[in-house]
């Protein structure tokens, strides 16, 4: 992938992602765990939530036979921003970081980002959790089934 | 002791008398950042069961408070109060589940300007330190004493070492951590959001406080699949996955309908080649209008050519 400013558009390249794939194995045989930035990029806009994500890190997930674990962070773009124009102006000086409790294997690309943007995009945008059921049923996957399930109930009331 | 903590009183100077106290506190507990807790252990959710630190029980529960059994009592009057009750209070009073009651106070310009050199400052002695303490690593594994792989390892150490032990002695900002420590950690892929080009260095300094002793070490990559002008799948590398570590659930027809206009004509054509020679083979299917998925086909998957083609 070529440097990108933060907000642009990420380029794409197939070279490097072929590489990525042969270094996560690698990786992965040397007992490492990988961390992945599912943004692709930084953030210029935290307060208003996450960038558009990408599935990269389910298909590694799917492709590894591994589980997802989640993390967040909130406040270091109060010590140094992505935006140029704000840059090192610091507005903040605590950083909340979270690590959330076992990992969990998604069944599509489409649930792992959705449970990403809930989950780690409240703490990243606010800096605290859902509330606590709420919470927990991302964590479990009981949110997500729901919102599946959630179109289909109209219809049966209508009946 | 002695000579750190003048250090760090000396350094600490430069700080509101409150955020000393915050800081000090933090030096006499070297193991933890300031508001990492104690947490508790009391939870009934079944995807929790493993957890021994249950991050999001953090237990505020005052110093003298005594716990026997299910209930806390107090040391002098001797009042019991049922745990779980308490840790049900407790659980709703955490600061990291509500919006802080605080009012936010942004920093003030001297403060401002003082926290910015503090953190160029750390940067700086990251940049001084880092290549220092990676040097032993490399030398060893140039002379052939330790493998690439334990080099890593020890880089990483290193790594951590010196981003938490600058942030100790530079203490530009607080990291609250929220921990989730496995006393048997599985393999996994770990995913962060992104804010700030100090994200890599919080995360080295606090990973020792968040995911414990016995973490396994990890490695940040970036990903980013958008750009669909280069796909090619003849290029991709076919042994980078076990055998039915990904299978096709669709039975492959639809995944490869899937795929953009511009790369299926050169997929069909190939495909008989490959279900002839019996080759495991990925296809980068186009999904949603940003992402790529890795699907991997089978070649038992296509019993009708014929049907795959004219669609």
């Amino acid at each position: 992938m070529t440097a990108n400013k933060a907000g642009e558009d990420n380029d794409y390249d197939i070279q490097s992602f072929k590489n990525l794939l042969k270094l996560s194995k690698k990786a992965f045989e040397e007992g490492f765990d990988i961390g992945i930035l599912p943004e692709g990029q930084l953030n210029p806009t935290p307060e208003e939530g996450l960038l558009p994500c990408f599935s990269g890190a389910f298909t590694l997930a799917r492709m590894s036979k591994r589980p997802i674990q989640l993390m967040a962070l909130h406040g270091t773009h109060k010590l140094w921003h992505a935006r140029p124009d704000i840059g090192m102006t610091g507005t903040g000086r605590e950083v909340r970081i979270r690590v959330y409790p076992t990992g969990r294997k998604y069944q599509s690309g489409d649930e792992f980002l959705t449970t990403f943007n809930a989950v780690v995009g409240q703490f990243g945008t606010k800096g605290y959790d859902l509330p606590q059921d709420e919470l927990d049923a991302w964590l479990n996957g009981q949110k997500w089934k729901e919102q599946q399930t959630k179109p289909n109930e109209p219809s049966g009331e209508e009946e | 002791m002695k000579w750190r903590n003048a250090i760090g009183g000396s350094l600490l100077l430069f700080f509101s008398s409150d955020e000393i106290v915050k800081v000090v506190t933090g030096f006499s507990n070297p193991t933890s950042f300031r508001g990492s807790h104690t947490v508790s252990t009391t939870t009934s959710h079944d995807f929790q069961s493993r957890c021994h630190h249950h991050p999001t029980s953090v237990s505020l529960i005052p110093p003298h408070l005594q716990r026997r059994g299910s209930s806390y009592v107090h040391p002098t009057t001797q009042l019991r109060v049922a745990a779980t009750v308490l840790d049900h209070v407790i659980q709703i009073q955490d600061p990291l589940f509500q919006e802080s009651a605080r009012p936010i106070r942004s920093l003030t310009g001297l403060s401002a300007f003082l926290t910015k050199m503090g953190m160029m400052l750390f940067i700086i002695s990251m940049c001084v330190t880092l290549p220092m303490a990676l040097f032993p690593p490399f030398l060893l594994n140039k002379v052939g004493l330790i493998s690439k792989m334990r080099q890593e390892q020890f880089s990483l150490r290193a790594g951590q070492f010196c981003a938490r032990w600058l942030l100790r002695l530079i203490p530009f900002c607080y990291i609250k951590a929220i921990p989730f420590q496995d006393d048997n950690p599985e393999p996994c892929i770990w995913v962060c959001n992104h804010v700030s080009q100090l994200d890599v260095f919080m995360l080295l300094a606090a990973d020792k406080t968040l995911r414990g002793k016995r973490k396994r070490p990890l490695k940040i990559v970036y990903v980013s699949e958008r750009k669909q002008q280069q796909f090619n799948p003849e290029s991709m590398d076919t042994q980078m996955c076990e055998e039915d570590s990904l299978v096709d659930h669709d039975g492959g027809l639809r995944s490869i309908s899937l795929c953009t206009a511009m790369d299926r004509p050169r997929a069909t054509s190939r495909l008989p080649i490959w279900i002839a020679s019996h080759t495991y083979f990925f296809v980068f299917c186009y999904h949603s209008g940003n992402s790529w998925k890795i699907i991997r086909l089978q070649s038992s998957c296509f019993n009708n050519v014929d049907s795959f083609q004219s669609r």
